[in-house]
């Protein structure tokens, strides 16, 4: 008798357990709160988000939040940063708040949002504890964000290394450029565009870690003698480098490129990057035009903790991933760029190159640039 | 021709000064508002947010850029090269298409009207494609000859003179022409006739007669595009700054783009714009308005002078630089909606559909074509009855004001239109708050940004309608307004067509002006257009414009079917 009840007490105990522990997890105060915020969200209706204007993107996130919270409107704006921040920056002086999230680069939000109080504590709008874990993203929470506070503005996906542009091989052969001094050799005089490093973007990027390799001094000569024709148009850039009229483009985007090479055009242009070019780089990354703030005095504060919670959940930074061809820093998902080389990795220490410092950094290295008097 | 003392009638009636006040009051209003509220915002020092604090940073910063003199200077040589050019050839063109006896001349000016409608950006991409000195079609076509020995060119649209070509092609011929030939139909064929029965040839004629009875629409065109030089840049970013070549308005352009903008640096170039600009506004209204050039009398004639067996030459070469203008580039562009990647035929299927699959199918397209329509079609409406009442003011009045008011007209010309948007984006939101994000607040915009041009074609043609007319609707006992109606406008019906098919292409094509005013729910074409081009998928941006061209282009069609004696015909 004794041991038939020894023997049910085991099971027994296991079902208590698992009783005991199921409604544990129902009345973790966080599961609560996000109940009561997400029921608000409902009420409130809708969330006002502006973010990049790519079609991809764009699609991506509107049709991804339909599905996840169908009762909840989203109303998207896609556009350049500096445009939408013009008008929130007037907007909000006039005490009109039209909007919940922020979805952009560092420069300009963090320069034009932060200094007039406009963006949230981030950490605020995430409900559930595991998005501000450590162990849920790699190098940390705290490395995500950009600016010099670590309060406000978010970036969640994440590129290793630069490239400093490309190469057309059918007219620049390796033993003529195999590595970042051979630039300065006389018979590719001529040859080299550059996208024009004054202005925001990859270019300019490219140019600054370049400089923090190489030095300032090795910048200077190589922009103001060696025959560097600059331009701001990326079409036109490419257009050049796989024609072979200047075989070499320092500072573009591959968006082009890549179009391009889908259609069997510049099948040998080759990306300039890794050790040849950029010698003893520590590891690094940037966010790019997908950081994430949200608003003080949202209009829909609910439903912007809402989208702010769904943004960085695993399954859709898989889906922007993808999407994108780019790299979550959330630990648990797979990287969705075409380059394995490119996603982050456990245990190393990275430098950040998008962030606030950097951001100031690479504007101090425009001013130099523009005394220089190669780009106007 | 000697000018003569203005003598038109006076209004002085309490009624006529009231309408003078109520239009002066209002133009003043839309306009120098913004422009006031820029100009403060240029002296604020602080952030946003801040305690207020004031200086003269940014008017240092501006005036102090050693760059900037150089690329005032390249910009007015860039306008003279142009001008040199552009102005013989338009005026010449525009003749023949009003008053010569050649064929089709509704077709050649609709070709000219086809030329301004295209897109800008896609235009110099095909002229690229054919004149890049590496790899532009013409120049190897050029080298491929065997008694020619050069390894690039002969052509280099990386030049100075390349932009110029570029310019000639693109605008700056077809718009002064199509400025002008309202203004060419007007003359009464008499003055014509008693120079040629003098024994004067044509030549001479034309530059002894007509051309100064053109001289208020000559000023009057001459200094819109004067005005208009210091913001052109989209031309020269691509085919400028490859060659170091910097103009005035990538200078603005670079301001209002930058990560943060920096409108008060802008708006010190804007002003400065406006000063430079002052002396010549005075006087062409002094030149343009207070003297007589009147053309349309009670006993005004209209007739087509014969070109003899000078006809067909002349109808070959109009034709031809009509056809070289217009259809070359519209081929360019309709080519790049279908092809894979824009320029390479080499690919073994180089067309697709693709382009106006991803278009066609896009769900914001048709709320887009309906937001332009509304907003084109109302601001085109709105700017012929604004231009109108104040051209009317300022040519037929002595109304003490009118010189003011016709300066005050002038200036959104001299004003980006981007720094227009936020200018009035900071007078909504103080004191209009309802109005932000509506279409209204677009046509209301649109129709400030295209004032000018409005305004100063119908006064250059109104100067040309004698009084005489007026005076004996009013001896017959009608007041102001019927004879405004029945006497005033149906002379002028064709160059208030012009007015407002140009300001509904300006408008449907505009985004500088209303970007920073648009909400998600007033998206316009042009708007859309610039969406795809940052994406950057810029073949279906390309079919946007197209699609905004077939738009343009049947809304003249369906005016001309409805008799209304279209500009566009």
């Amino acid at each position: 008798m004794r041991r038939a009840r020894l023997r049910l007490a085991g099971p027994l105990l296991a079902v208590a357990v698992v009783i005991w522990a199921a409604g544990t997890v129902a009345d973790e105060p966080w599961q609560a709160e996000w109940n009561k915020v997400l029921n608000a969200a409902r009420q409130e209706g809708s969330v006002v988000v502006s973010g990049p204007p790519g079609e991809i993107v764009q699609q991506l996130i509107t049709s991804s939040w339909a599905k996840a919270y169908p009762d909840i409107g989203l109303q998207y704006t896609g556009a350049r940063g500096t445009q939408i921040l013009s008008k929130v920056v007037r907007e909000r002086q006039s005490g009109l708040y039209n909007w919940d999230i922020v979805l952009a680069s560092t420069d300009p939000t963090v320069f034009m949002l932060i200094p007039i109080h406009a963006l949230a504590p981030f950490r605020d709008a995430l409900i559930d504890p595991a998005l501000k874990s450590d162990k849920t993203w790699i190098g940390g929470f705290a490395a995500g964000f950009m600016d010099d506070g670590q309060q406000y503005f978010y970036s969640t996906m994440a590129k290793v290394g630069s490239t400093m542009g490309y190469v057309n091989r059918d007219c620049v052969p390796t033993s003529t450029l195999s590595k970042v001094e051979d630039l300065k050799k006389p018979e590719l005089v001529g040859k080299i565009a550059w996208y024009d490093p004054l202005q925001p973007g990859t270019g300019s990027r490219s140019t600054w870690v370049l400089s923090t390799r190489m030095g300032e001094a090795w910048l200077e000569d190589m922009l103001k003698n060696h025959g560097i024709t600059f331009a701001r148009d990326y079409r036109q850039l490419t257009e050049w480098l796989v024609d072979c009229s200047k075989p070499i483009a320092i500072g573009i985007t591959n968006d082009v490129l890549s179009e391009m090479q889908q259609h069997g055009i510049g099948a040998h242009v080759e990306a300039l990057t890794g050790p040849a070019y950029f010698h003893d780089l520590p590891a690094g990354w940037g966010g790019a035009n997908e950081d994430i703030g949200w608003y003080e005095k949202a209009p829909h504060p609910n439903a912007a903790k809402v989208f702010a919670s769904w943004y960085l959940s695993r399954d859709f930074q898989q889906q922007y991933a993808k999407a994108d061809q780019n790299n979550s820093r959330r630990a648990d998902t797979i990287s969705g760029d075409p380059d394995p080389a490119d996603a982050l990795r456990p245990g190393v220490a990275y430098e950040c190159w998008g962030n606030e410092a950097a951001v100031r950094q690479l504007k101090a290295l425009q001013q130099k640039i523009k005394s220089w008097g190669v780009v106007k | 021709m000697r000018a003569l003392p203005f003598a038109a009638p006076a209004r002085r009636n309490g009624e006529g000064y009231a309408l003078c006040g109520v239009a002066f009051v209002a133009v003043a209003a839309v306009v120098l508002a913004p422009i006031l509220a820029l100009i403060i915002d240029s002296f604020r020092v602080a952030l946003p947010g801040e305690r207020a604090a004031w200086g003269v940073g940014a008017w240092q910063s501006a005036l102090g850029d050693a760059d900037l003199w150089l690329a005032m200077w390249n910009s007015v040589r860039l306008y003279i090269a142009t001008s040199i050019f552009s102005w013989p050839v338009a005026i010449a063109l525009a003749w023949v298409v009003a008053r010569a006896d050649i064929p089709a001349q509704n077709g050649i000016e609709f070709l000219l009207w086809l030329s301004f409608f295209l897109p800008s950006l896609t235009v110099v991409m095909a002229w690229v494609t054919l004149i890049d000195p590496a790899t532009g079609l013409v120049n190897q076509a050029i080298r491929r000859l065997p008694f020619v020995h050069l390894t690039t060119g002969p052509f280099n649209i990386y030049s100075f003179w390349g932009i110029v070509w570029v310019h000639l092609c693109q605008n700056a011929i077809s718009i002064k022409t199509i400025l002008l030939i309202p203004a060419f139909r007007n003359i009464d064929a008499y003055l014509e006739e008693a120079s040629q029965v003098s024994g004067v040839g044509i030549a001479r004629t034309l530059r002894h007669v007509v051309i100064p009875l053109m001289a208020p629409a000559i000023i009057v065109t001459t200094l819109l595009s004067f005005v208009r030089l210091w913001q052109s840049f989209e031309i020269e970013i691509v085919l400028g700054i490859p060659q170091g070549f910097y103009v005035f308005g990538t200078k603005i352009y670079d301001l209002l783009n930058n990560q943060i903008p920096d409108y008060g640096q802008a708006t010190v170039l804007a002003v400065l714009v406006i000063v430079i600009a002052f002396p010549f506004m005075v006087l062409q209204q002094r030149y343009a308005v207070d003297r007589r050039y009147e053309t349309i009398t009670g006993r005004a004639r209209h007739r087509r002078t014969g070109l003899g067996r000078a006809k067909w030459p002349v109808f070959a070469a109009v034709m031809g630089l009509a056809l070289f203008v217009s259809i070359l580039p519209m081929a360019a562009v309709l080519m790049a909606t279908f092809m894979k990647v824009f320029g390479h035929f080499e690919l073994s299927e180089p067309w697709t559909l693709d382009h106006w699959m991803q278009v066609l199918g896009d769900p914001i397209l048709l709320q887009a074509v309906r937001n332009t329509l509304v907003v084109a079609g109302s601001a085109a409406l709105l700017s012929v009855a604004l231009s109108t009442i104040v051209a009317y003011i300022l040519v037929r009045t002595r109304y003490r004001l009118r010189g003011v008011l016709d300066v005050i007209t002038w200036f959104p010309q001299a004003l980006p239109g981007m720094l227009m948007g936020l200018g009035f984006l900071w007078i909504v939101l103080l004191f209009v708050k309802p109005l932000y994000g509506t279409l209204s607040l677009l046509v209301i915009v649109t129709v400030v940004a295209g004032m000018t041009v409005g305004i100063q074609i119908v006064k250059s043609n109104m100067v040309q309608l004698g009084a005489e007319l007026e005076e004996a609707s009013r001896i017959a006992g009608a007041t102001w307004f019927p004879t405004l109606r029945k006497v005033v406008l149906p002379p002028l019906l064709p160059v208030l067509v012009l007015v407002g098919t140009f300001t509904f292409v300006a408008a449907s094509r505009d985004v500088s002006n209303i970007i920073l005013l648009a909400s998600g729910q007033s998206t316009t074409l042009a708007l859309l257009q610039l969406d795809y081009m940052v994406a950057p998928l810029w073949e279906s941006a390309t079919v946007v414009a197209v699609i905004m061209t077939l738009i343009t282009t049947g809304v003249a069609l369906v005016a001309r079917a409805c008799n209304l004696r279209l500009g566009v015909r």
